[in-house]
């Protein structure tokens, strides 16, 4: 029974699937017009994907380099042998030494931020 | 290369998943999507009945396929894996838009010279028929007729079990002999 039903389908069913293939193509240029923009994307993301981390990098020098400079180079002169020999207040020591690791990891995680983003980009 | 017919052997396909996905090729993996452009945008067009929108679902599949490409296991057909991830962007695109019950029914109204390949099967109103099918109906019948999948691989790709899949595919064969044969 079933196999008769489905031998008399067949006429309407052969007919549907050219009529579903016609309806369901797609012109060439069509296609070509969406591979040309899928590849001009991609391109675009692999270029940012190598950018982002060095724009990360550039970023955190911009903005935690001069503070971590400016901080390395007030801690190297207080040193503890120099340190005897001046007068290094307590205050600005902890300041200094809370400085130091604040920018440290700002700029550490900026670079990471700026490569993850590169590699969502990939 | 691609043959005449533009498909790719098993190992050339392979070797430009592997340049596409760990090397980053942008060319290898245009040569590997161009078989299949067509049936993808064919089949979100088949979903969604709407031109644009198959464009747009369609570019949007074939990035995600571009950054996923690595998590593709070679366990099945590159194919049904890209008629997956079309498919979850159908139903994204569905769920973030109301488009689509818009189009459905500019769909029915639409007057019926889409083009002169429709020519000699102009008869059978397909978008209709499309249109009356429930979207996951639609989905099995189109890539079990038009897209040449196996009952397993549209399990895959619809995430559905596979008897369920069968009974999707039989009542809207039912649906559309009916349609057919009262049309």
């Amino acid at each position: 029974m079933s196999m008769d039903n489905d031998t008399a389908n067949q006429p309407s069913l052969a007919a549907f699937d050219a009529a579903l293939e016609a309806h369901l193509a797609s012109h060439r240029t069509t296609n070509e017009a969406i591979r040309q923009k899928v590849l001009k994307q991609l391109n675009r993301r692999k270029k940012l994907s190598l950018f982002m981390p060095l724009a990360g990098f550039l970023l955190a020098l911009l903005i935690a380099g001069p503070q971590l400079w400016k901080a390395l180079t007030w801690l190297s002169s207080a040193l503890p042998t120099k340190a005897v020999t001046r007068d290094i207040s307590v205050d600005s020591l902890a300041s200094i030494a809370l400085q130091v690791p604040i920018y440290a990891w700002l700029s550490v995680g900026l670079l990471l931020v700026f490569i993850e983003i590169g590699l969502r980009q990939r | 290369m691609p043959d005449a017919s533009g498909a790719l052997s098993e190992a050339e396909e392979q070797r430009l998943i592997q340049r596409a996905a760990y090397s980053s090729d942008t060319k290898a993996f245009d040569t590997l999507i161009v078989p299949y452009v067509g049936q993808l945008r064919g089949y979100l067009r088949g979903l969604s009945g709407n031109d644009s929108d198959a464009d747009d679902m369609t570019q949007t599949t074939l990035t995600k396929a571009w950054s996923q490409l690595h998590r593709f296991d070679g366990s099945g057909r590159l194919v049904a894996w890209l008629f997956r991830i079309a498919h979850r962007e159908f139903l994204q695109n569905l769920r973030s838009t109301k488009r689509y019950s818009n189009a459905m029914t500019a769909l029915a109204d639409e007057p019926q010279a889409r083009s002169a390949a429709d020519g000699a099967a102009a008869a059978i109103d397909v978008q209709t028929i499309l249109a009356s099918l429930d979207p996951e109906s639609r989905a099995a019948l189109i890539l079990s007729r038009a897209m040449g999948l196996t009952h397993n691989e549209i399990s895959q790709t619809l995430d559905k079990p596979l008897g369920t899949v069968k009974s999707l595919i039989n009542r809207a064969t039912q649906q559309l002999v009916a349609t057919h044969e009262h049309g």
